[in-house]
């Protein structure tokens, strides 16, 4: 199989699209959007407890490739108990380590660093929307917009 | 062809009728690619075909030797092009076996040919309270102009159910039809699974109700012969890139009463016969709905197809086909995971699939990193999707230039996508 498949289907990314973390709503569910990409039909939708600028908690279910999928878990796990600039800041970093060879300005070096294997999309431009979607639907449901797509 | 005696089509007169593939592969180019260093293996020639050198080559010719407007110059070049614009009307009144080459319009593609039927016959023939029926298999081209015009004019839609099977209701059908249907629209074959419609019976039951019948030939035009006058059709469509032609060309049949009876669908020029600010009043069908320049080169392109597909024959690129879809069937379903959707006892050469635990995407993208292409999503009908209980499929669909060793290449993808996420 070729590098940039390994790459991209690494030990990480097929871990957490096939065991999700956080799928489902959290408890105390503040926030909650649609995320769809009409291209392939992905569609998840992702919860979460704001308490102030503070995102205690994240969650997220439905159905998706398994970039998608693991993008979503990964996201749950980075964004709880992160503040909602974070978030921000993170899916700017994640566009960046997605699309560039040599990602140097990084906004959250910390936090972006366990969704590095997610760069593997960097040799697929036409998949990079897979793995945005769940951090655009997040953002959605920050912003009480209930809807996001990939278009 | 392969050494492989799998999955004859029924009937030793098949053989007989087989083509030299090889020599049919080298009429197409770009089959000779490589793909990240691997022999391209196209299938997803339902979204659209390769063009052969017959086809370029007119094209070409055309451009440097013939080319002008039609329809428009008395110098030697207008007229040049305009017999040629007209010849191949003809071929592709010859294609669908049309009585008259006035009953062939040129349009865009299948897409436009359906909104031009929506807009003018619905325009002219339709009002509130009328029914069309549609069908669960339809591409979204053969969906959404009839809700513009439901949103227009408040006509209603009626959607014919399909079998698990993906098989087209014909029972069920037969019970939605009514005093107040007046029009059906319905695929040939289904691009996403690759059923075929009994669409014989399905205009038969329509005429007794007096209706008006639409068939979207897309799917149905690169894989069978196809005769309009025994069909007793009224509309039928497809586009010339699936037929091994040029994009921005299709074709619209109209029997001729109907046509020369609906208003126009745009205004401009090459369709009028004369023009006052007061009144304008339009030619006769074809020119009728032919506003514009119309597509030159590409009719000249689309009547290369016709004639290459004719030289082939439809009954041994059927016979090909057939081979390659009964192989590819058998191969498929002894990939471990892999689930065939559409399974109606006549299909087209289309093989929709799903793997477990893998989403289609997944599959396009690693079989695509060996070379295979195929065509993952929607397949732009996506009630059909809801209705199958899946958000996308893999579709493999195979041409006449497709061989058995690709369908084996497709196979050993799978079986390696299948490993990776095992
Ligand atoms: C069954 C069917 N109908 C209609 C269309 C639309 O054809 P075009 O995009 O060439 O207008 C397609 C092509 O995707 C098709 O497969």
């Amino acid at each position: 199989m070729d590098d940039d498949l390994k790459a991209l289907y690494q030990t990480a990314i097929l871990d957490h699209s096939r065991q999700p973390r956080n799928q489902g709503k959290p408890e105390g569910c503040t926030h909650r959007a649609r995320g769809y990409n009409p291209l392939c039909g992905d569609q998840i939708t992702v919860y979460m407890e704001v308490d102030g600028d503070r995102i205690a908690a994240a969650g997220f279910e439905g159905k998706g490739c398994a970039l998608c999928l693991a993008s979503a878990s990964m996201m749950t796990e980075a964004i709880a108990s992160a503040n909602k600039a974070t978030l921000v800041n993170l899916l700017d970093d994640l566009k960046l380590i997605c699309t560039q060879e040599q990602a140097e300005t990084v906004n959250a070096p910390e936090e972006i660093a366990p969704l590095l294997p997610l760069s593997g999309v960097r040799a697929y431009p036409v998949r990079v929307k897979c793995v945005t979607l769940p951090w655009q639907t997040a953002l959605a449901a920050i912003a009480g917009e209930g809807e996001a797509t990939t278009e | 062809m392969s050494s492989s005696a799998l999955a004859r089509p029924q009937g030793g007169h098949n053989a007989a009728l087989a083509f030299d593939i090889e020599a049919v592969r080298a009429d197409f180019p770009i089959l000779t690619r490589k793909i990240y260093d691997k022999p391209l293996v196209y299938l997803d020639s339902a979204a659209s075909a390769q063009k052969p050198v017959q086809v370029l080559q007119a094209m070409d010719r055309a451009a440097r030797t013939s080319y002008s407007n039609v329809h428009r110059g008395l110098h030697r070049l207008s007229q040049e092009s305009t017999d040629l614009f007209e010849q191949a009307r003809e071929a592709a009144r010859r294609f669908l076996k049309a009585g008259k080459v006035e009953e062939i319009v040129f349009t865009s593609g299948a897409t436009e040919a359906i909104n031009l039927v929506a807009g003018s016959y619905g325009q002219g023939f339709l009002k509130a309270g009328d029914e069309i029926i549609v069908s669960t298999l339809e591409h979204h081209s053969n969906i959404v102009p009839w809700q513009l015009l439901r949103d227009r004019i408040g006509i209603e839609l009626k959607v014919v159910p399909i079998g698990d099977d993906g098989g087209f209701l014909l029972e069920d059908y037969l019970k939605l039809l009514g005093p107040r249907t007046k029009l059906v629209a319905v695929a040939h074959v289904s691009n996403a699974l690759g059923t075929v419609v009994p669409v014989k019976a399905v205009i038969d039951a329509a005429h007794a109700q007096g209706a008006v019948v639409l068939l979207d030939g897309c799917q149905a035009a690169p894989h069978t012969a196809i005769d309009v006058q025994d069909l007793d059709v009224d509309f039928y469509t497809f586009s010339g890139h699936k037929i091994y032609g040029p994009t921005g060309i299709g074709v619209l049949y109209g029997k001729q009463e109907l046509l020369n009876a609906m208003p126009p669908y745009q205004g401009g020029g090459e369709m009028i016969r004369s023009v006052t600010f007061e009144k304008t009043t339009y030619k006769e069908t074809p020119h009728r709905f032919e506003a514009g320049t119309p597509q030159i080169l590409e009719a000249v392109g689309l009547e290369a197809a016709i004639c290459y597909l004719e030289s082939l024959g439809h009954e041994a690129i059927a016979a090909h086909e057939a081979g390659i879809l009964a192989y590819a069937t058998e191969r498929l379903t002894q990939v471990p995971g892999v689930r065939i959707l559409g399974t109606a006892p006549e299909k087209a050469s289309i093989v929709s699939f799903v793997m477990d635990e893998v989403h289609a995407h997944d599959i396009g993208t690693i079989v695509d990193r060996m070379g295979v292409a195929v065509r993952v999503g929607h397949h732009c009908a996506e009630p059909l999707m809801h209705r199958l209980g899946v958000a996308a499929t893999a579709r493999a669909s195979f041409g006449l230039y497709n061989t058995r060793e690709e369908v084996d290449a497709l196979a050993d993808a799978l079986v390696k996508v299948r490993k990776l996420f095992a």
